[in-house]
């Protein structure tokens, strides 16, 4: 069977190459980074090992990252560089403190002091760039329920709201929102803080939303920890 | 200018165009590299530290790229189900003829052409990745330039009478 050379594959290759190139438009390393850090911000779910021996089967977790384009914002956050707002170092500080308080994340440790599995978790600053956080969390959970718990350190407060949501769909350009009645946590950011808790059922392929809200007192002077387990 | 910046510019384009030759659809390419490229600055200190952390790109951009191609192929299935007849895909005018020519191949085929022929990678290093002999991608090449051979013919060989 005739077939192209070596030389002429390679020249239709290259043809193809430089005509391609001209056309290739990219974004950017700026749009990366800012991509990069917007995932971050946002809710990060991490799946701690052994959730699967607690679970009748795989785990999703998933970040609602593009969601929070549309979410309803507060008013504009008070400038990071207050007199009042903590420097980077001390948010971090905060960030370990919120995270140690809210307990055991491992799950093997857990497991052994009989506690439910974390399913996801995210720990961070509330910086003034993004006070809101949006998240998702399902798993083949046997039971369907799951526990909420968040906490924070430092000044201000949260809002965090907790419900049930539909089964993973075609992205949407809406925000999804809480139903009424749907658990609605108001958290102090303090220096020792006790985790607040809400629990909901949302049975396998539904999924659990959180949706967490800082005020203007918390940008930039707390820091908060959040995880969704099983009970 | 840092580390990251360097080798993003070195090697956007390239990747981008290896798997648009692949998958036959530039926007989608260039989204799938730019996704891989983000993952990648995501984990720099690790990624960079790799022999060829262009070579991570690729698979993870190809892994993405196969991920979506399955999405849209099942979405294609419901549509086609829906509407009762089959989706014919229509001519697109972008698409240059070796790009056309590739889709015909099967999917080893067109992939050991890409890698040998855009990537420029040895047979060797096809062969490792796709976890097949040598002699396997060799033969995928002789195939994959017969078929080119034959789909290109006309373009290439028509000499216009005077």
């Amino acid at each position: 069977m005739p077939e192209l050379t070596e030389e002429q594959t390679r020249a239709a290759f290259a043809s193809l190459r430089a005509e391609e190139l001209t056309r290739v438009r990219p974004p950017g390393t700026a749009a990366a980074l800012r991509t990069v850090r917007r995932r971050r911000r946002t809710l990060v779910a991490a799946v701690a090992a052994g959730v699967g021996i607690a679970l009748a089967g795989g785990i999703t977790v998933t970040s609602l990252v593009e969601a929070d384009r549309s979410a309803p914002r507060p008013a504009a956050p008070s400038p990071s560089t207050s007199p009042s707002a903590l420097s980077a170092a001390q948010l971090d500080d905060l960030k370990s403190a919120a995270l140690a308080a809210l307990g055991p994340v491992d799950n093997r440790e857990r497991r052994s002091a009989g506690m439910g599995p974390v399913i996801a978790l995210t720990f961070n600053p509330v910086r003034g760039t993004d006070p809101t956080i949006n998240g998702t969390a399902s798993s083949e959970n046997k039971t369907g329920s799951y526990v909420f718990e968040i906490l924070c350190v430092g000044k201000g407060s949260l809002r965090a709201r907790f419900w049930a949501g539909e089964p993973p769909g075609p992205p949407s350009m809406t925000q999804p929102t809480p139903p009424p009645g749907s658990p609605d946590l108001r958290v102090p950011c303090v220096d020792r803080p006790t985790p607040a808790s809400a629990s909901v059922r949302a049975p396998w392929p539904r999924r659990v939303m959180v949706w967490i809200e800082a005020d203007q007192a918390a940008v930039g002077r707390a820091a908060y920890a959040a995880l969704v387990r099983a009970p | 200018m840092t580390d990251f910046d360097d080798f993003y510019a070195a090697h956007f384009a390239d990747l981008t165009v290896q798997v648009y030759a692949y998958f036959g659809d530039r926007q989608e390419a260039q989204d799938v590299v730019q996704e891989a490229f983000c993952r990648a600055l995501a984990r720099w200190r690790q990624v960079s530290g790799y022999d060829d952390p262009a070579a991570w790109v690729r698979r993870v951009a190809w892994n993405l790229a196969t991920s979506r191609w399955r999405r849209i192929r099942t979405v294609r299935a419901f549509h086609g189900r829906q509407r009762g007849e089959p989706i014919v895909e229509g001519p697109s005018p972008d698409r240059v003829a070796l790009v056309e020519a590739l889709a015909s191949l099967p999917a080893t085929q067109r992939r050991a052409m890409v890698l040998r022929y855009l990537a420029d990678l040895p047979v060797a290093e096809i062969a490792d990745r796709e976890r097949v002999a040598e002699g396997t991608v060799r033969s995928w090449l002789h195939r994959g330039r017969a078929t080119l051979a034959a789909r290109l013919a006309p373009a290439s060989t028509e000499v216009p009478h005077a």
